[in-house]
């Protein structure tokens, strides 16, 4: 009888744990996180944020599922030892956890920049439910908040947080919203469209300190300006959780390295999710970690299956505003492409050799998903080149 | 009757399996799902499915 174990119950932990359940009807299965929750949404962190949905609403897999499939899930357990020779992990309780095949889907955590300031009370990030309780909680004596970092996530909480009647001010050192989701064109739209519903953006923006005294009371940026805010959240980005590949001696880079079954470069221990660098950059969305924990599961019970990879999309989740991007984004417009510029309307859609390699829809959203199967197919799109972005086009025909 | 895609991650809703885990049985159409189900595989909620042709 085989010992699975897997650290961090993500979707990469949870989608592998499914796939060694369905072929392996016996072996152990036991998911280990330091988190006090099953497996649960975190992109609808912000939908809880902002009032709209409960704690348990985030819940994807109830205790039930656990159960019946006879996964053994550890929750409030953290990792913090291993000994990759007589494969056993430690944890912060001193259990010990002994296997035959690891997976680690540890994922990621929020980057932080250094900037003065962030131990002042008042500064968040936001990764799990817990950043997502203490912001909710904290935001009571609060009427002003300043968004450190103008991407998705960034957009997104701090739209949670416009909801709930905050004025929220958002801070990007790029000179545009969204640096790797849109170009220039594709930028100044949404940025228009957002401000309408009462965004403010500070763009090209440096930030020196947040200051106050124990509590944050604003943000002052290198060029001296001070944007009042009794709440700040940094969204930078995130990092993968590598302490675990440095307690065994993996394999690291941007992330665990991994190759086309998952493995890392040691026997036995396979990486999945946000925390493993696949061909040179870990992905960070979650259609990816879900795929890679498939497969990784799959191969973790001794068959083989091979990970070819996931194109790159983004969507952003703000109601109103239609947004979603896809692989090359040409942002220096250099590529073959084609474009359509309306109010609130900008969409564009690059090629290369008859392919489509890239996209951009901005107020209209339709037929993305058919784009982005047709970018992960490689269709030769050379019929319908000139009509896809035409009035009513129908995505069927791509 | 249609499938459904879920646009955040890809799962595709279809009639002729429902989604026996969470209660829905085979045969249920996808506007007949309960307002409150939501993606088995990413927590998604039913605005964020489009029909699949
Ligand atoms: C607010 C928010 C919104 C997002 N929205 C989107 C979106 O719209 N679309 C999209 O594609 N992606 C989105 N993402 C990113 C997406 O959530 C991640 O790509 C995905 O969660 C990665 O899954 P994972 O299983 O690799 O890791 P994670 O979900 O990070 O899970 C890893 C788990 O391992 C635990 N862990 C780590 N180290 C240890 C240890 N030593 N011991 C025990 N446990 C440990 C962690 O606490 C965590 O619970 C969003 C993320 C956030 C935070």
């Amino acid at each position: 009888m085989t010992d699975y174990l897997i650290v961090g119950n993500g979707v990469a932990g949870t989608t592998a744990a499914e796939h060694i359940r369905k072929l392996d009807d016996n072996g152990n299965i036991i998911i280990i996180t330091d988190e006090d929750f099953p497996f649960y949404s975190r992109i609808r962190l912000p939908e809880y944020i902002a009032n709209e949905i409960s704690e348990e609403r985030l819940v994807i897999k109830k205790e039930n599922w656990y159960t019946n499939l006879r996964i053994d899930l550890k929750l409030n357990t953290r990792i913090i030892g291993a000994d990759a020779k007589d494969k056993v992990l430690i944890a912060d309780n001193d259990q010990k956890f002994s296997y035959d095949v690891l997976l680690i889907a540890a994922g990621s955590h929020s980057f932080l920049p250094p900037i003065k300031g962030l131990e002042r009370k008042g500064a968040f990030t936001l990764r799990n439910v817990k950043d997502a309780r203490d912001i909710l909680a904290y935001t009571q004596n609060v009427q002003e908040v300043v968004l450190i970092g103008g991407g998705l996530l960034g957009l997104e909480s701090g739209n949670a947080l416009r909801k709930i009647g905050k004025t929220v001010t958002v801070v990007e050192f790029f000179p545009r919203l969204l640096p790797r989701q849109l170009d220039v064109d594709g930028a100044k739209e949404l940025q228009n469209i957002m401000e309408k519903m009462g965004f403010s953006f500070r763009l090209d923006a440096r930030t020196q300190e947040i200051i106050g005294n124990t509590h944050v009371e604003g943000v002052l940026l290198e060029d001296g300006d001070l944007l009042p805010g009794q709440m700040v959240i940094i969204s930078a980005g995130v990092r993968p959780n590598m302490e675990l590949a440095e307690l065994l001696g993996l394999d690291v880079d941007k992330g665990i390295k991994v190759d086309n079954n998952l493995k890392t470069n040691q026997l036995d221990i396979f990486a999945a999710g946000d925390v493993a660098e696949f061909k040179g950059a870990p992905y960070g969305i979650w259609p990816a970690a879900a795929e890679q924990g498939e497969v990784a599961g799959v191969n973790m019970t001794g068959r083989s299956t091979l990970y070819a990879g996931t194109t790159m999309s983004n969507k952003l989740k703000v109601v109103g505003v239609d947004l979603a991007s896809a692989g090359n984004i040409d942002v220096d417009h250099q590529m073959e492409s084609r474009v359509v510029k309306e109010e609130k309307l900008y969409k564009k859609i690059i090629f290369e050799e008859n392919k489509i390699v890239g996209c951009i829809m901005l107020g209209d959203t339709t037929g993305f998903n058919k784009v982005v199967k047709a970018m992960s197919e490689q269709k030769d799109v050379s019929p319908i080149k000139d009509d896809i972005l035409a009035k009513g086009f129908d995505f069927n025909l791509i | 009757m249609d499938k459904y895609v879920c646009s955040i991650c890809g799962y595709v809703y279809d009639p002729e399996e429902g989604d026996p885990e969470n209660g829905i049985e085979i045969g249920t159409a996808f506007v007949d799902l309960p307002d409150d189900w939501v993606c088995p595989v990413c927590g998604a909620s039913k605005e964020d499915f489009e029909i699949e042709e």
